[in-house]
């Protein structure tokens, strides 16, 4: 059995967390002894929380809205390949920022995923000459 | 916060908790908290409703939603006219500590008493418990920002803590408890319209450092809210969304105007883990890594940058949430977007906004267990007190005292500011504020309407409820609507019953639950559960001038008992309106 040390994915506490791994499997999860900021305590879900990550429903493959075999607001989702997810995404921004202008365009980014993430999501923005990107911390 | 969350535990004297269900929301801080008062420490709690920590605490005050600025200037008030306040630091550290006075001299005990029927000896002994210890320590949630007078709120808080002077030592200061893992980072991040890491993109210096960085001319002019995002759609001015990590269609207030916007985007992105409730209204879904699946950082509420390891290879081979948006931008033919890891992002960061993170590496917060920022550089302890030197961020140094007023209804705020303005000969260009309620009881919707969360789930349940343990954990109730008494006496509803809340943005059907800790008046539900997610309810007409926050603690809302088969089809169609997708069908099932 492998330990990590990481950091609780719920509130903003920031309790550090020892994940326990098994054949890539979590097999449970303790508070980090002598952390300064939980010292060795954890809430329900610091401690039983992680069940998600290995859930059967998690999205595995990119879903594409299509009717007969090609994209439409009509349509329903369907599994696709990732060149196409990618292919659609990239195509369908650069094309809305060539037919409107870049702040025809907008980004929720989300504090619940990385510092990095975040990092990365609103310079794409910046990037491509907007600064329509906001967040939940905003409610 | 401008504090370490562990000095609640090692520091504080007294600890005044408003508009925070602690042991509920952040259970870990709430044991500091205890802690604290092992050790001798006093624990003051202000909300409507009596909590866990109410229970255990020195004092507490019971008050009406959205009372909060009433309390406060009537506190101040009590301590400006009994000499409690700290003459030489407003003196020399701050500005505007007269026009505050003259503000709030009508904010008598005997006024608060008549307004929302708080006991005036308790005023008083919170007000000289909280002036006189030598640390005290200000924690606040969403009791104090949702609503449309949240910034006010801080202000008042901030107030508080200046004329007392109770700020810039440790066991002092003024304390958001950050809701998410990570909102303190995604705002340091830049993920706000007006900020990048280097500052407000309006400022040269965040111009300059874009340029140097990234090689990008910063578009000066700031961006959309997300409060106004669905108004911005039906009116076509944003044509392409792109959402990930978060479940608008369950988190937004009036959740069936985001629900009905998006249907009019051209194009509609959703990244997430599983396929939520926004996901299924998408037209591309990309699925992500998920924590413990990526190396990374989070920013905790105490400004702490700390590191997560990886644990485990992602399933299916997804990678992380930023590796998927440079495989975008990369596509785009963007300029830099080529890092290969997290710590390369992270180096990035450093070099943009290096007042605050030059100094704080993956190296040093692995072996110190995490830096606070500002961290300048690499011999830099880091900063978990902020103001010790007692000097604010603006430019001449010193902290601005705002005078606050209470107005009847927001159509009187303007009016009102002016007034007071007029009334203490405040210059243009000093900011003042204004509270008010946004909602008042009608005929037709005669109780208060507010929302909150419990300590087994967490937001939309989007995680949690993947989770047995939590979900099926022993003493759930679920989904309920909770009451205060007086509403089931005079509805005739007892705990068990079915019962509808509904006004005029949404309904909700749940069992009910009669809870005597809520103050008179007063629905409580959560946002943890599409089957009668809160949210629906809340109202997003109304709005904070300077954050654009709706008021989600603050609704007005009526309820009616249901019989179990009413309740039953009202859950089937509910069902059906959150999980449109045939997608879903099946992976539920899974």
């Amino acid at each position: 059995m492998e330990k990590f040390q990481t950091v609780c994915p719920y509130c903003g506490t920031g309790c550090n967390v020892d994940i326990f791994v098994e054949n890539n499997k979590i097999v449970k999860a303790e508070p980090t002894k002598d952390h300064p900021v939980n010292d060795g305590e954890l809430c329900l879900k610091g401690m039983y929380g992680w069940e998600y990550v290995h859930s059967p429903r998690r999205l595995t493959k990119p879903l594409l809205r299509k009717k007969d075999g090609v994209f439409s607001k009509e349509g329903k989702l369907e599994e696709v390949s990732w060149d196409e997810a990618y292919k659609f995404a990239a195509e369908r921004i650069q094309s809305t920022v060539d037919k409107y202008n870049p702040s025809h365009i907008m980004g929720f980014s989300s504090a619940r995923c990385l510092n990095e993430d975040n990092y990365v999501f609103q310079k794409f923005f910046r990037a491509l000459g907007t600064n329509n990107v906001d967040h939940c911390a905003r409610l | 916060m401008t504090n370490d969350l562990v000095e609640f535990a090692t520091d504080a004297d007294v600890i005044f908790c408003i508009g925070t269900n602690t042991s509920e929301c952040h259970p870990i801080i709430a044991m500091q908290m205890l802690r604290g008062m092992k050790r001798g420490a006093k624990l003051i709690v202000i909300d409507p409703k009596k909590t866990d920590m109410a229970k255990k605490a020195d004092i507490f005050l019971q008050i009406p939603v959205g009372a909060n600025i009433q309390l406060l200037n009537t506190i101040m008030n009590y301590i400006i006219q009994n000499d409690l306040y700290k003459k030489d630091f407003v003196e020399k550290y701050c500005h505007g500590f007269e026009y505050l006075k003259e503000a709030i001299k009508d904010f008598t005990l005997e006024r608060l008493e008549k307004e929302i029927g708080a006991d005036p000896e308790k005023v008083k002994e919170i007000a000289e418990l909280y002036a006189k210890a030598p640390a005290s320590s200000i924690a606040y949630t969403m009791g104090i920002t949702q609503f449309v007078d949240g910034t006010a709120n801080v202000m008042s808080l901030s107030n508080l803590a200046l004329i007392t002077g109770q700020i810039g030592r440790p066991g002092t200061g003024i304390n958001p408890l950050r809701g998410q893992n990570n909102v303190q980072g995604a705002c340091d991040m830049g993920a706000l319209p007006n900020w990048i890491p280097a500052g407000n993109v309006t400022t040269e210096y965040a111009q300059s450092q874009a340029k140097k960085v990234w090689d990008i001319d910063l578009n000066p002019n700031p961006g959309y809210i997300m409060t106004d995002v669905p108004h911005h759609i039906e009116e076509g001015r944003i044509k392409l969304l792109y959402v990930f990590g978060e479940n608008p269609a369950m988190s937004d207030p009036w959740t069936e105007h985001f629900i009905h916007a998006v249907r009019e985007l051209e194009t509609f992105i959703v990244q997430d883990i599983f396929l939520t409730e926004t996901a299924q209204l998408a037209d591309l879904v990309i699925p992500a890594a998920t924590w413990t699946e990526k190396e990374g950082t989070f920013l905790n509420t105490s400004r702490v940058v700390q590191h997560l390891a990886k644990a485990i290879e992602p399933v299916a081979g997804l990678e992380p949430d930023w590796k998927v948006i440079c495989n975008i931008a990369n596509i785009m033919r963007l300029k830099g977007f080529d890092f290969a890891k997290a710590e390369e992002i992270w180096n990035e960061v450093r070099k943009l906004a290096p007042k605050m993170f030059g100094g704080i590496s993956y190296d040093r917060i692995k072996k110190e267990q995490g830096l606070a920022w500002p961290c300048p550089d690499e011999s830099h302890p880091g900063t978990p007190v902020q103001y010790a030197d007692l000097k604010s961020f603006l430019s001449d140094g010193k902290f601005r005292i705002v005078p606050i007023g209470h107005a009847n209804n927001e159509e009187e705020r303007e009016a009102f500011e002016s007034e007071i303005r007029k009334k203490c000969k405040i210059p243009e260009d000093y900011p003042v504020a204004c509270g008010m309620p946004s909602a008042k009881p009608t005929k037709v919707y005669p109780c208060m309407f507010t929302t909150g969360r419990k300590v087994y789930h967490y937001h939309t349940g989007t995680m949690t409820r993947e989770c047995k343990a939590l979900e099926f954990g022993a003493d759930i109730m679920g989904a309920a609507i909770e009451i205060s008494p007086d509403i089931a006496e005079s509805q005739g509803i007892k705990t068990g019953d079915y019962a509808i809340v509904e006004n005029k943005n949404g309904k909700i059907a749940a069992k009910v639950f009669v809870n005597p800790d809520l103050i008179e008046g007063t629905i409580f539900t959560t946002f943890h559960y599409y089957e009668a997610d809160g949210n629906k309810l809340a109202d997003a007409e109304h709005k904070d001038p300077l954050s654009g926050m709706n008021p989600l603690k603050m609704s007005i809302a009526g309820i009616k008992k249901i019989s179990e088969e009413e309740f039953r089809n009202f859950r089937i169609k509910e069902d059906e309106l959150m999980h449109p997708s045939q997608m879903y069908k099946k992976v539920k099932e899974a």
